[in-house]
């Protein structure tokens, strides 16, 4: 390896693990679908790098020696200050104000730009090199795909050992480390190491917790006066950090005729929302049989019992206290995990095991007399993470569910009560749904009970006892809940009307579709394509919204939907103003060729499209959407600089015409087979897993890896003043790819958004078919 | 004469600027009243006279004072916000409140509840547990002179029992479950307004009743307690 392949190859590492390590910093601070705006900002880098080095040829032929050793120091320099400089006051922007406040808008434009520098700087780097290295483009590519695969492994190694803003300017670190290979003088090395050591030092002023909005839960519980972090980890899930306090306390379900102790909590947080309460005694026995979550164990002795992702050691110890003879929590989070395995008040029969929910359903083989899963909603899969992937609360692993329960066997759900009733009626749909799979009459295996704010939710895989009825009664008039299935005679919690009651007999009943069709919100049961929970908006009843919340009030329903159509016009005016306008005007005298324009825009869109479904349909797969970015980002870069080099060897036309069909041929085997592939990939060890996922996406990366070089040769033969306008456009249709993935994932599922970015490489067929023809009688 | 004259002379048109934008406020006030809150049907005289009386520029903060009689919820820092006039309107008139009453408020905010409910009732008492906001409310409500509310900086899950039982109770925070004091600190016949739902954005707003020993709910509206202080719980 030369010293220029060993800088190409370490710059690369940083710009995609600083990206990978944005994500994590912005899912801490704000909420997780800024994830997509780092990748378009990202995106934006590449695509301005290409712009300004086609707009300003001069860059690239007098100036790159020059530049090249320059530009990874400044790259490291913006990736050590930008997470700093973000969290600034003044310039740190708040997503809920966005929606209130127009500086805030301009601040998440700010923080765009500042975050974009890196990404710029470090690009133009690689573009300056396949400038004044034309001739050993395929061998720079490679070192620089190469090193994108490890950044994106990199990250989830640091990410254990280093705070969230750390990691992003270690990164840092590493394009200095690049810029020390390129330097020719001692003086110059002398001066970069000087500079790699002001890093460092700049590292140890990076606060360890990073900025954070003032409306997330933690910022909320800090002011609390006598609360304190006491706890703080890394992990590959995001920042854990436990916080113990005098005043938290948690009791979703209890009875109002319940008046002793509620006992106080500790609460773990991950990136700043709540994850779970762990109770700091243990209240009086009352306090957990007045409860609407101590019904189920009215119908076992000594039931065994499986608790997927507890929220709270309530539900634990609750089982214990009501005769449970085993129980088992599946935790994903190592610290909650360990936190739980030494938790005092529980004794031998409760186990933890460390495993994701839906991971541990596919694989599990034993049976269960209940499997409580955790309360809708409690893991921030609502409001700002509306888009959240819920991928426990789909029928499909409902299905996985039911069939781990004894005969007697029951699955318990809940969640709160809201109004107008979305997450509640879901829930319902949900199991209804589910239970009809299974071939079930839903009102045969069901019963639901509410108190003023908690829906419990049970689906029997037998038939329910008459007995069970009664004793379900019986419990409702006790405590002063209500029954929901079979519907109440009389309400002692008064809903505002009677559409939650109405809509939730109609779910029940056999035409489950009448009446929910014209509720203004999607009651649609969530599926492994389309795991988005907490997605109720629907595009089409926006006046409904409107004229029941008013304008400004839309954005507080479930703003995650809003939060990805924020960051689609954030992007197409960074894009518009860093790459369209300026290409635009640069190029104002050159002739629109519309198939080489369309032909660069399927290819950015396209490929981003694939992208981005591929990595929220691995969430399942891997566990958790930092880990599923670095496999399918690593691993789409890697073959896809294979397919770069090997369409270098390839007749044109050919090549193009074979990547095309090649991909058709692939998708068309994917798409339809991709859910059960992904079932069987779930039950392999974690490295088996990956190391299948990369089997199975590489010849696929490798194939959309060749249309982009081919394109550009195709160019340079026959069009090469199209050369800057095709680049520009492949750029701005890449910064928009991120945001309209997700909306096309959320609106139709993952098939289709996967199946919408290989149709946008087959579209490239007729358009590749007519730029040949418009080619034709041309020199080349 | 003139150095004495001169402040004098520049203070009139500061003061007849403060004048102008005092009697701007007076009219967005009216003006809020009328189409946010008669509008929507809230009718009890009472609470309408206090939302036309209350300045509710002064209890957010400067630089969202020309959207304070907008018809929306606005940040007042802490991650805490000042509710929507008309939720203030309709929770007020939901609790009847009378002259004779002892009011009861968790979670302070700005302070503009307690001032709305302080020209109605006949004392407030408000706790609030971010100390900043608590201290900048008093502030607030001692510069406006009101002396029949008495704040406190507390953990309003206890309540405030020494002063109890309440004719009226007002949660501000949302919290997912009623805190067993305060039930028990509402009088026989007495009226609680607490917004309850998942800790998210939207919450709705239950009135809990206490008659004949029992204890009856009923949801009523969602609101945008936006965001909630968990601490309230």
């Amino acid at each position: 390896m030369n010293r220029e392949n060993a800088s190409i190859f370490l710059l690369s590492v940083a710009i995609i693990g600083f990206q990978l390590a944005i994500i994590n910093l912005l899912s801490y601070g704000q909420w997780y679908h800024f994830a997509y705006l780092a990748v378009s900002v990202a995106m934006l880098g590449f695509g301005s790098s290409g712009v300004i080095l086609a707009v300003w040829p001069k860059l690239g032929q007098q100036y790159a020696s020059k530049l090249i050793p320059c530009l990874p120091v400044i790259t490291g320099l913006l990736m050590l200050a930008s997470p700093l400089l973000i969290g600034i006051p003044g310039i740190r922007f708040d997503t809920l104000l966005v929606f209130t406040s127009k500086f805030e808008a301009a601040k998440l434009l700010l923080t765009c730009f500042i975050l974009f520098l890196p990404f710029l700087s470090g690009a133009m780097v690689l573009g300056l090199f396949f400038i004044i290295r034309s001739n050993s483009i395929p061998v720079l590519y490679a070192w620089n795909l190469a090193g994108s695969a490890v950044g994106g492994v990199l990250i989830i190694a640091l990410s254990r050992y280093l705070s969230v803003a750390n990691v992003a300017s270690s990164f840092g670190l590493m394009a200095i480390v690049a810029g020390f290979f390129l330097a020719k003088s001692s003086k110059m090395k002398l001066a970069i190491t000087m500079v790699g050591l002001a890093g460092c030092l700049l590292l140890f002023f990076q606060p360890k917790v990073p900025f954070k909005s003032e409306f997330k839960p933690l910022s909320k519980t800090l002011l609390i006066p006598d609360s304190r972090v006491i706890q703080t980890a890394s992990t590959p899930q995001g920042t854990f950090e436990m916080v113990s306090s005098g005043s938290l306390r948690q009791a979703s379900g209890l009875s109002l005729s319940y008046f002793g102790r509620v006992p106080l909590v500790d609460m773990a947080f991950l990136n700043a929302q709540d994850y779970a309460a762990f109770e700091k005694a243990l209240a009086d026995t009352a306090f957990y049989h007045q409860n609407l979550f101590s019904f189920p164990y009215r119908l076992f002795h000594s039931p065994e019992v499986l608790m997927l992702q507890p929220n709270s050691t309530f539900f634990t110890t609750q089982a214990g206290l009501l005769g449970s003879k085993k129980i088992t929590m599946v935790e994903p989070l190592r610290p909650v995990a360990d936190r739980l395995a030494e938790y005092p008040w529980f004794d031998e029969r409760v186990s933890v095991v460390m495993a994701y929910p839906r991971e541990y359903l596919i694989n599990e083989q034993r049976q269960w007399h209940a499997i409580v899963f955790p309360s809708v909603g409690s893991f921030g899969g609502a409001g700002l993470s509306a888009l959240k992937e819920e991928y426990l609360f789909t029928t499909e692993s409902l299905v996985n569910a039911y069939h781990l329960l004894t005969p007697e066997g029951l699955l318990v759900f809940s969640t709160f009560m809201d109004n107008p009733p979305r997450n509640s009626l879901k829930l319902i749909a949900l199991v209804t749904e589910s239970a009809r799979r299974m071939g079930l009459v839903p009102s045969d295996h069901m019963l639901s009970m509410r108190n003023w704010n908690t829906l419990l939710v049970i689906l029997k895989r037998n038939r329910i006892e008459e007995t069970e009825r009664d004793m379900a009664f019986n419990f409702t008039l006790e405590n002063g809940f209500d029954m929901v299935i079979p519907a109440p005679l009389e309400e002692l919690n008064m809903m505002p009307d009677s559409t939650f009651q109405h809509l939730a007999n109609q779910m029940i009943c056999d035409d489950p579709s009448k009446g929910v069709v014209d509720y203004p919100f999607s009651l649609e049961p969530p599926t492994d394509n389309s795991p988005f929970f907490s997605k109720f908006l629907r595009m089409g009843k926006f006046r409904s919204y409107l004229s029941w919340m008013g304008a400004d009030g839309i954005p507080f329903l479930e703003l995650g939907y809003f939060i990805v159509w924020v960051s689609l016009a954030v992007c197409l005016l960074l894009a518009l103003i860093a790459i369209a306008f300026p290409m635009l005007i640069s190029v104002a005298n050159h002739s629109f060729n519309a198939p080489v324009w369309f032909y660069f825009a399927c290819l950015g869109l396209g490929f981003m499209l694939v992208e981005i479904s591929l990595i929220q349909r691995t969430i399942l797969v891997v566990g958790n959407p930092i880990m599923s970015s670095a496999v399918i980002i690593s691993t789409m870069l890697c073959f896809s600089a294979v397919g770069s080099y090997l369409s270098s060897l390839m007749h044109m036309r050919k090549g193009m015409l074979f990547a095309i069909l090649g991909i058709a041929l692939l998708t068309s085997v994917l798409i339809p087979l991709g859910d059960r592939i992904n079932l069987y990939i779930v039950g392999l060890p974690i490295y088996t897993r990956v190391v299948t996922l990369v089997l199975l996406i590489a010849p696929l990366a490798l194939l959309m890896g060749m249309l982009f070089p081919l394109g550009m040769r195709y160019l340079d033969t026959f069009a090469t003043n199209q050369i800057p306008v095709a680049w520009g456009v492949n750029g701005f249709f890449s910064v928009l790819a991120a945001p309209v993935a997700t909306i096309l994932a959320v609106e139709f599922g993952f098939s289709i958004a996967f199946a919408s970015g290989a149709a946008l490489y087959m579209a490239c067929l007729p358009i590749v078919l007519l730029m040949y023809r418009k080619a034709r009688g041309q020199p080349g | 004469m003139r150095r004495l004259l001169l402040p004098f002379i520049l203070m009139i048109p500061v003061k007849l600027a403060l004048a102008q934008a005092s009697d701007e406020y007076a009219s967005r006030r009216m003006n809020m009243v009328l189409t946010q809150i008669t509008q929507r049907g809230v009718v009890h005289r009472a609470t309408i006279k206090a939302m036309e009386t209350v300045p509710r520029h002064l209890f957010v903060p400067h630089s969202y004072r020309n959207s304070a009689y907008e018809d929306r919820p606005l940040p007042i820092g802490y991650g805490q916000t000042i509710s929507q006039p008309y939720i203030v309107a309709y929770m007020t008139e939901l609790m009847k409140p009378t002259p004779d009453m002892i009011a009861l408020e968790i979670g302070t905010g700005s302070g503009y509840q307690a001032a709305v409910l302080a020209e109605i009732v006949k004392h407030v008492y408000t706790i609030e547990i971010v100390p900043q906001l608590g201290n900048s409310a008093e502030k607030t409500l001692r510069k406006l002179n009101y002396s029949n509310v008495t704040t406190r900086i507390a953990d309003g899950y206890h309540g405030w029992h020494e002063k109890g039982p309440f004719d009226i109770i007002v949660v501000t925070a949302a919290a997912d479950h009623i805190p067993p004091p305060l039930i028990e600190q509402l009088k026989e016949g007495g009226r609680m307004i607490i917004p309850v739902g998942s800790p998210f954005l939207v919450q709705q707003l239950m009135l809990v009743e206490k008659k004949g020993g029992k204890v009856k709910t009923r949801s009523l509206i969602p609101v945008r307690f936006v965001p909630f202080t968990r601490a309230g719980e």
